[in-house]
């Protein structure tokens, strides 16, 4: 599998493409891997990271991309499980000064502008735990 | 994928069940897999193994660091694994066959 072309030090391998899931790791970067697994039911759970943020490394975008084109039509559904990281603290930002409710918030971060720009227009709130601004768990459902 | 064999994935087991946090086992297999340089996704893979946790459960794993410099500190880290550990007990903490 080629690298994004705008990228450095990104040296993906596919260790993982089944029909029910699929990993890559970048061999240069040891924080830097997606796993996505699809359910009996389409809903797509994923796991996706690139520390530290120096720049470098297989970018998260194109990493989601390679994994929803494994998955294809077969998702109906993607899943936002966060309890750390850049989409949680997107969701508390916006949050906390009640500019945003968590189903618009889910949008703002990376998981939901990916997701957006690949249809899945709606958002469903499936759990959150903590108060507006300081939420520590939050699962959404993304569908189109 | 990095994967620890069957008895030393039983050894994790075996010091979650002797009272060890889960980053404790965390550490305990970063070490295994050679040091802070792992790959993460090769910590993760071996966390749900020992422990038949779904993605969606060891994915807090992402944000702790060995070393202390991750987003999730430990007390957080073990916050959010030993209730999905406990969850999921039935489906890795199966008696030991006796020996003959």
């Amino acid at each position: 599998m080629c690298p994004p072309s705008s990228s450095t030090n990104c040296d993906p391998e596919v260790v993982i493409a089944t029909t029910t899931g699929f990993a890559l790791k970048n061999r240069q970067k040891g924080q830097n891997f997606v796993w996505g697994e699809l359910s009996d039911t389409g809903e797509l759970e994923f796991v996706i990271e690139n520390l530290p943020k120096d720049r470098t490394g297989c970018p998260g975008w194109w990493m989601f991309q390679k994994m929803m084109e494994h998955f294809g039509a077969s998702i109906v559904a993607v899943k936002g499980s966060w309890t750390y990281g850049d989409n949680l603290v997107t969701v508390n930002r916006l949050t906390s000064s009640g500019v945003m409710t968590i189903a618009e918030a889910a949008f703002q971060g990376p998981t939901g502008q990916y997701a957006l720009a690949r249809g899945f227009v709606n958002v469903q709130v499936v759990q959150e735990d903590g108060v507006p601004g300081t939420y520590s768990t939050i699962i959404v459902r993304f569908t189109k | 994928m990095n994967m620890l064999d069957a008895a030393t994935l039983e050894q994790l087991r075996d010091r979650y069940r002797n009272q060890a946090t889960p980053s404790e086992v965390l550490r305990e297999i970063v070490r295994l897999l050679g040091g802070q340089q792992c790959h993460r996704l090769d910590l993760l893979a071996n966390v749900r193994a020992a422990f038949a946790l779904g993605l969606g459960e060891a994915s807090p794993i992402g944000g702790w660091s060995p070393d202390g410099t991750g987003e999730l500190k430990d007390a957080q880290i073990d916050g959010f694994l030993t209730p999905a550990i406990e969850k999921n007990r039935s489906l890795w903490d199966r008696p030991k066959a006796s020996a003959v």
